[in-house]
């Protein structure tokens, strides 16, 4: 969770547009009003040393520093939210005494979870996966066309962006040629410190990316720097002719995407 | 149909070795657990010696076959003790289980277990692709493919100048490179069908446990219990609730984390809170602490927080000192885990040979 200033913010990104958070409280102070004494000094006593430990905006920058501050929203998984309320709703629903009365309470309370746009279940949210590998038949056509011609046992290669986050999981004698860091902020040259080092693969992502013809010389020297067997890149983009000048030729083509192959 | 049904067999055989792993620790330590418990202990005894025998491997950089080698025999030598020794708390155990089953028979039943296998079937057809599914399935996949354990990057493939102890501290992605090499199956496969289906199950069983600890009274309102939470599950969808990490991302260590390991710290709190001198109670809160960072590395610190805050606010109520020094010796192994981590964090690097 990244962007997050103080703890009061993160309980409400964590909660987002959904009812379970402001129930869970409310099922916490039932079980402190009825709850048997001995347990409400002891919940008390966990909520005090909770905000003292975990949930202030002090440890939240100590321990950040440490684990991470984006990562801190995973103090929230150690409060019980969804058991608790659902020890509330089946103290509701199965204290019903006739069975309609329990359909009713059981129905109320779904409506109350399932209303909002919360959802998982949705249209489109269930798509069957096209092969058991759960990957892009296109990334696998991509990957077999590399593990037929490759004459090196861990060929570099550079891929665009979708192509990249499956293929080596698929095939991993794969090596990417355009590292992950490089991705995330080669386009942020102002935002992030980091930018700067990414100059050399900015090139790279560009033409694989976004089919940009405009900077031979720069990818030439990106790829001759990376060492970069294969570029595969979207067919849509025609990029034959250029990549042909920088030194590769086309080797075949998947339903989506071609594979070029370096030829010096 | 082949790779499903390796799939559904590594469940089972997992399932079983769970169970054999925890009545071999509940002989052990002479314990008196129910079935569910029993098969939960087992769960963070298995995990917790594979890191026993990983991590030793992992930093002095050893071939990946060695740990194969090395956790075959080690799984083998348990199994066919606690069969042989303990064949009749294996008879006891399985009885408890078909027991409980019966107990529960009517409508209910079917109707939770059709859920939960919808939550499981929801989970594998999910097409989530991300940084995180390249870097630790890519890990799977490379250990395979490299016979090295973390010597290169788990997403890029390249050669790492160091080992990075972020993710090297914790054996879970070694578990299932095992997993791979001995089914001979894909990364992709083993994580998302298997260990995924693992997750939630584990997850089923932990809530039903918990449910029958809030109501002794009847078995059904736990198994109610358990088919609202997964309900609510399904309704809850934002990226940060445990939630997504169990319907899109159980796979992954850290859904592991948010339903397994967590959820099981809150019930060893709960028996603890019930009855703080029980060894039951307190083997168990060891058993989860002690797992927790070979189960995720994201229990590093919450873990430990919620073992100290549970602990301290009993103290409040009971002022036992002694349940003070107990808790020193759980939250003692994630401690060394989190100095590591520390000083990994301020420049000590393992160099790869």
């Amino acid at each position: 969770m990244y962007d997050v200033e103080s703890i009061q913010q993160m309980f409400q990104n964590y909660g987002g547009i959904t009812m379970f958070l402001p129930a869970f409280w409310v099922c916490v102070i039932y079980v402190f009003c009825y709850g048997k004494e001995s347990g409400r000094k002891r919940m008390l006593a966990v909520f005090l040393l909770s905000i003292l430990f975990v949930f202030n905006d002090l440890s939240m920058k100590l321990v950040g520093k440490i684990t991470g501050e984006g990562t801190y929203y995973r103090f929230i998984w150690a409060l019980p939210i969804l058991p608790l309320i659902a020890w509330a709703g089946t103290k509701v629903v199965m204290e019903r005494e006739k069975r309609w009365e329990k359909a009713v309470v059981f129905g109320l309370l779904f409506c109350l979870f399932w209303g909002g746009k919360s959802s998982f279940i949705t249209e489109g949210s269930i798509r069957i996966p096209e092969n058991p590998y759960n990957l892009s038949g296109d990334v696998i056509q991509v990957c077999d066309i590399i593990a037929e011609d490759k004459d090196k046992e861990r060929p570099v290669v550079i891929f665009d962006y979708g192509c990249q986050l499956e293929a080596r999981l698929y095939d991993p004698s794969l090596v990417w040629g355009i590292s992950r860091r490089a991705y995330q902020f080669h386009n942020d040259a102002e935002g992030y410190e980091h930018a700067g080092k990414y100059k050399t693969e900015k090139a790279l992502i560009h033409a694989a990316n976004f089919g940009v013809k405009s900077e031979p010389e720069r990818l030439a020297k990106a790829l001759k720097k990376k060492k970069v067997d294969y570029i595969v890149t979207l067919t849509a983009y025609e990029m034959d002719d250029y990549l042909e000048g920088a030194g590769y030729k086309l080797k075949a083509r998947s339903e989506m995407r071609s594979v070029y192959v370096r030829t010096e | 149909m082949v790779q499903p049904a390796l799939c559904l067999l590594i469940i089972v055989l997992l399932g079983i070795e769970f169970g054999i792993f925890g009545i071999g620790v509940r002989r052990i330590f002479c314990l008196r657990l129910s079935s569910c418990e029993t098969e939960l202990l087992g769960f963070f005894a298995y995990f917790g010696l594979f890191q026993m025998a990983a991590l030793p491997l992992i930093l002095l950089q050893r071939p990946f076959h060695e740990l194969v080698w090395l956790w075959i025999v080690i799984a083998a030598v348990l199994n066919l003790s606690v069969l042989f020794t303990s064949g009749k708390d294996l008879a006891g155990f399985l009885r408890g289980v078909f027991a409980g089953v019966w107990r529960l028979k009517g409508f209910l039943l079917p109707a939770v277990i059709l859920l939960v296998l919808f939550v499981c079937w929801f989970q594998a057809t999910q097409q989530y692709m991300g940084w995180d599914t390249t870097d630790y399935i890519g890990t799977v996949n490379t250990t395979v493919y490299t016979d090295t354990m973390y010597v290169y990057e788990g997403n890029s493939g390249v050669k790492a100048s160091f080992l990075n102890l972020r993710y090297a501290l914790s054996a879970f992605y070694m578990h299932s490179a095992f997993l791979c090499k001995m089914a001979g199956l894909g990364g992709m496969i083993i994580q998302k069908y298997v260990l995924g289906t693992v997750c939630i199950l584990m997850h089923g069983l932990i809530l039903f446990t918990i449910g029958k600890r809030l109501f002794p009274e009847d078995e059904k309102k736990a198994l109610f219990m358990t088919g609202l939470v997964f309900v609510m599950h399904l309704g809850f969808q934002t990226i940060y609730s445990t939630s997504d990490f169990l319907l899109i991302r159980a796979y992954e260590a850290k859904g592991f984390c948010g339903n397994v390991v967590i959820p099981a710290m809150f019930y060893a709190v709960l028996c603890f809170w019930e009855e703080q001198k029980k060894r039951e109670h307190w083997a168990l809160l060891f058993a989860v602490s002690f797992s927790s960072v070979p189960v995720s590395m994201s229990s590093l610190v919450v873990v430990p927080a919620l073992l100290v805050i549970a602990v301290l606010a009993q103290w409040f109520c009971e002022r036992s000192w002694k349940i003070l020094w107990r808790c020193f010796w759980c939250a003692a192994p994630n401690a060394v885990y989190l100095i590591i981590y520390f000083f990994y964090t301020r420049g000590f690097q393992i160099m790869i040979k």
